[in-house]
């Protein structure tokens, strides 16, 4: 593996990951009385500060909390009981997580407003209603990992339990035990994203740290928010340090173990009714209610029409679509060349300070985007940087390396080694390897590992607002655009349309892929697999 | 594994060694970490021997094999491949892809996502051979191995014998100076295994190769090599011809690794006498004062007169062409393989058709 393909993407985490990150630090290693991080200093000295940080670390906690709560239960169903349309059910719990967030807390705005007519303020305002807004977009998280750790499970472990105890007991003892690392992982995922979060906590008047960040991002000061942002950085290096000494290696191992391909559902007998209405039940709160409200908020309209208002955001969301997919796709496919050559030193080459660089991409994940938006805009301070793409696609680049990174790490050690020694016994060098083998071998986790990458800056927000006021994207116009319901609520159907478009067409697309590999790896006729 | 404990001299082989031998490893450690998987490893192979390298889980064969491959660095010591060096300390000299030698893995490797006939052929399609003739040779190849019609199937499609022969292949067909497998016939059924032995040893003699065979299997160890390394904890223990090492191993270690043996605590006395719990035997006396066992053969072992050794019949197992005893006599238990049926509590005599062997007691 040349050494260079290893040594470039370090560079780009350390020059615009570490380097913006570190810079945050100067204002408190060096202050400068009036410098420009005055206004940060001040943020810090004033009483209200620790308010708001109690106020995003604790709604990042509750949602973590109880998103994994209301995940697990439908991730059992999803991922070992008997259950109908499972499929539809993934893709369907897919959209809320796709879209940006302030787009469901749009939806959920009339019903919020609702309430308080009916009711007073109630609970679904503050605090409280941001906090289920973001466990109803997160909680798919939990439901997808407690389903794959579930389908993960060894069969012949289940089947020793089963024997000894009952299946409640066997579920509860062991499957449970066993899904727990990839149950925590996704405990941290809705962590990390929840406490990025700046405009759901916004629009249901709750005030955040992060919020107050991205406010001085969004009029153009990001570069004064250095010192204000070092609480979040230390908060991120806190929780990064625990990850990797909870998971870190022991998440990878996990979601890596090989398993029976043959998963016996669990019976659910009587259980089919309720499963299915509990999914529903979901389902509805998470994208049918959002949905009524986005149609609600529209009606309300007194002088442009619903449609009229669609077409009009139209005219404004369809660019700011493209350009958000752009960006995502140039973004994605940035954080995947980075992440996937780190991937491959790390399981393949064993580099020194392999488990610094894996601290160093959780870090740069778990730190809200404002935070390094604002390190990148004081290590850069150049108008030009600002306002270019270029910026918004490699903090994308170094924001979310980690996801390829981690995923394909997975990847590889499912994959094991020696395929690949294989390769180099029979005089393969290491490009002819990675083109013929590692590459056709690994075709479907990468395409998933790019995938997510993509959406995962698709549905930023952060980045977007803080680095390209210019060239707006969807979930940045989203933020801007909550100052009025009418054009977020149609805002939020445009995105919702054009995301469910690029599911179905990507749905299709790995029906067909799926097809295709089967068909190319049909099993031979009995008798001549007997011989 | 075990822990390191000591330092030695530096290795350095004689000239004319390094030219005559398909493979010579001098003085070879290994370490990961602190644990020791190769200590002080020297073997040579000679062009077109067959060298089995037999040992319990755990005692470095594998990792013997994967440094000779270079896919593992060594710690110390040196790896000459056909008079070439290609390990020198933690030095990899010659990279995997450069190294003439082929390899069949316990797993097989074969890559899913190509034909059989692909996979075999990858090695010419890598040295940039014309299409034509990888198509030609690779055919050829499958056709010696009884591949015929398996050629457009993935490995998926074929059967476990079918895989293992394309594996065998794929490690044949760049017609490699030093052929390595690491338990290739592992996961096959008893039947295909012996079928696939004969197969090896039939291609090995045919193509005039050099191999170096790992197994835990002394069955396996046995039909197969032309000459056998009994390795344990990282150290080559013993080394010989199966013949000699299955009738006169030199260690305990040596006779329960490659037989059923009946090992008796003996103290020699003199004229060749040894003093055991089932009676005085004749054996040749030890070569030195230290402990020995004796060692007696289920095989050699047949129904006496009255004179002979008296036992009774604690259990038996029928074996198809044998049934298997196990004797008390004088409370030690002794292995039997009797041509005739036998039964439990049954009273035997028995005697020796062959002297004991002492063996060094070595646990």
């Amino acid at each position: 593996m040349p050494a260079a393909l290893i040594l470039l993407p370090i560079a780009l985490l350390l020059v615009f990951g570490a380097a913006p990150l570190l810079t945050l630090a100067l204002p408190w290693l060096a202050p400068v009385e009036g410098g420009s991080d005055e206004i940060g200093r001040q943020l810090l000295a004033s009483g209200d500060v620790y308010p708001l940080l109690a106020n995003s670390l604790g709604l990042a906690l509750c949602t973590a909390a109880l998103a994994t709560a209301v995940g697990i239960l439908p991730g059992v169903a999803l991922g070992r009981a008997s259950l109908r349309f499972k499929p539809a059910w993934c893709i369907l719990f897919a959209l809320p997580l796709l879209l940006p967030a302030v787009f469901t807390a749009a939806g959920w705005q009339p019903w919020a407003a609702l309430w308080r007519a009916a009711a007073g303020p109630g609970p679904v305002a503050g605090f409280v209603g941001a906090w289920l807004v973001l466990t109803l977009v997160t909680f798919p998280l939990p439901l997808y990992f407690t389903a794959l750790a579930l389908r993960r499970t060894d069969g012949a472990l289940e089947d020793l339990a089963r024997l000894q105890s009952r299946p409640r007991q066997a579920m509860r003892y062991l499957i449970f035990g066993l899904a727990r690392p990839g149950i925590a992982l996704a405990w941290l995922l809705v962590f990390v994203l929840a406490l990025s979060e700046t405009k759901v906590p916004a629009l249901f008047g709750l005030e955040t740290y992060q919020g107050r960040l991205a406010e001085l991002a969004l009029e153009g000061e990001g570069h004064l928010a250095g010192a204000a942002a070092l609480p979040l950085v230390v908060a991120a290096i806190v929780v990064a340090v625990a990850e990797a000494q909870l998971f870190g290696e022991r998440g990878v191992a996990f979601l890596a173990r090989t398993t029976r391909l043959e998963i016996r559902p669990l019976p659910l007998r009587w259980g089919g009714v309720p499963a299915h209405l509990l999914l529903a039940i979901l389902a509805l709160a998470s994208l049918g209610l959002p949905l009524m409200g986005w149609a609600v908020a529209l009606r309300q309209e007194g002088e442009m029409t619903a449609a009229a208002a669609v077409a009009a955001t139209w005219n404004a969301g369809g660019p700011a679509f493209a350009r958000s997919l752009v960006f995502a796709l140039a973004g994605g496919s940035l954080a995947a060349l980075v992440g996937l050559p780190l991937a491959y030193a790390a399981e393949r080459k064993r580099v020194p300070g392999r488990r610094a660089v894996d601290l160093l991409l959780v870090v740069l994940f778990v730190v809200p985007g404002t935070v390094l938006a604002s390190g990148l805009l004081r290590l850069v301070p150049a108008e030009l940087f600002r306002l270019s793409a270029a910026a918004l696609v490699i903090a994308f680049g170094v924001h979310f390396a980690v996801v390829p990174y981690r995923m394909e790490r997975v990847a590889l050690r499912q994959l094991g080694t020696r395929l690949e020694e294989a390769g180099m016994l029979s005089g393969a060098p290491w490009s002819a390897r990675t083109s013929r083998l590692l590459l056709p071998l690994n075709a479907e986790s990468l395409a998933a590992v790019w995938a997510i990458a993509v959406i995962l800056a698709f549905r930023d927000g952060d980045l977007g607002a803080a680095l390209s006021p210019a060239a707006r994207t969807l979930a940045a116009l989203g933020e801007i655009a909550s100052a009025s319901p009418v054009a977020l609520a149609a805002l939020s159907l445009v995105a919702a349309a054009l995301s469910a478009g690029v599911m179905v067409v990507a749905a299709l697309l790995i029906l067909l892929l799926d097809r295709a590999g089967r068909s190319s790896a049909a099993p031979a006729p009995v008798v001549a697999r007997a011989r | 594994m075990r822990r390191a404990t000591r330092t030695r001299a530096p290795a350095r082989p004689a000239p004319a060694e390094v030219e005559t031998r398909s493979l010579l490893v001098t003085r070879a450690v290994k370490m990961y970490g602190q644990a020791l998987a190769l200590d002080d490893v020297s073997l040579e192979v000679e062009p077109g021997e067959l060298v089995v390298l037999l040992g319990p889980s755990g005692c470095g064969k594998t990792t013997l094999l994967r440094v000779v491959a270079g896919l593992e660095p060594l710690t110390d010591g040196t790896v000459h491949i056909a008079g070439r060096q290609v390990n020198r300390g933690p030095l990899v000299l010659v990279p995997p892809d450069k190294r003439p030698v082929g390899m069949v893995f316990q797993e097989l490797a074969l890559w899913p996502h190509l034909t059989a006939e692909q996979n075999v052929s990858f090695p010419l399609a890598t040295r940039k051979v014309a299409a034509a003739e990888r198509r030609r040779r690779a055919r050829e190849l499958m056709q010696i191995l009884d591949l015929r019609g398996a050629g457009a199937r993935r490995p998926a499609e074929l059967s476990g014998g079918e895989q293992q022969r394309v594996a065998l292949a794929r490690a044949l067909i760049a017609e490699p100076k030093l052929m390595l497998m690491d338990e290739p016939l592992a996961s096959l059924d008893t039947h295909l295994r012996r079928r696939l032995r004969q197969k090896i040893r039939r291609i090995h003699e045919g193509f005039g190769m050099t191999t170096l065979y790992v197994t835990h299997d002394r069955e396996e160890a046995l039909g197969l090599a032309d000459r056998i390394v009994l390795m344990r904890q990282g150290r080559v223990v013993a080394q010989g011809a199966p013949g000699m090492l299955y009738t006169k191993p030199a260690t305990v270690f040596a006779a329960q690794l490659l037989s059923d043996a009946n090992l008796l605590p003996a103290d020699y006395l003199q004229n060749g006498y040894w003093r055991t719990p089932i009676g005085t035997l004749k054996a040749p006396a030890p070569p030195d004062n230290e402990r020995y066992m004796l060692y007696i053969r289920p095989e050699t072992l047949a129904r006496g007169d009255e004179d002979g050794l008296r036992g009774e019949v604690d259990a038996v197992s029928y074996r198809g062409c044998f049934w298997e005893a196990e004797v008390n006599v004088r409370g030690e238990e002794i292995l039997w393989r009797s041509p005739d049926p036998v039964e439990v509590r049954q009273q035997v005599h028995l005697r020796l058709t062959q002297e004991p062997h002492p063996v060094l007691d070595d646990r």
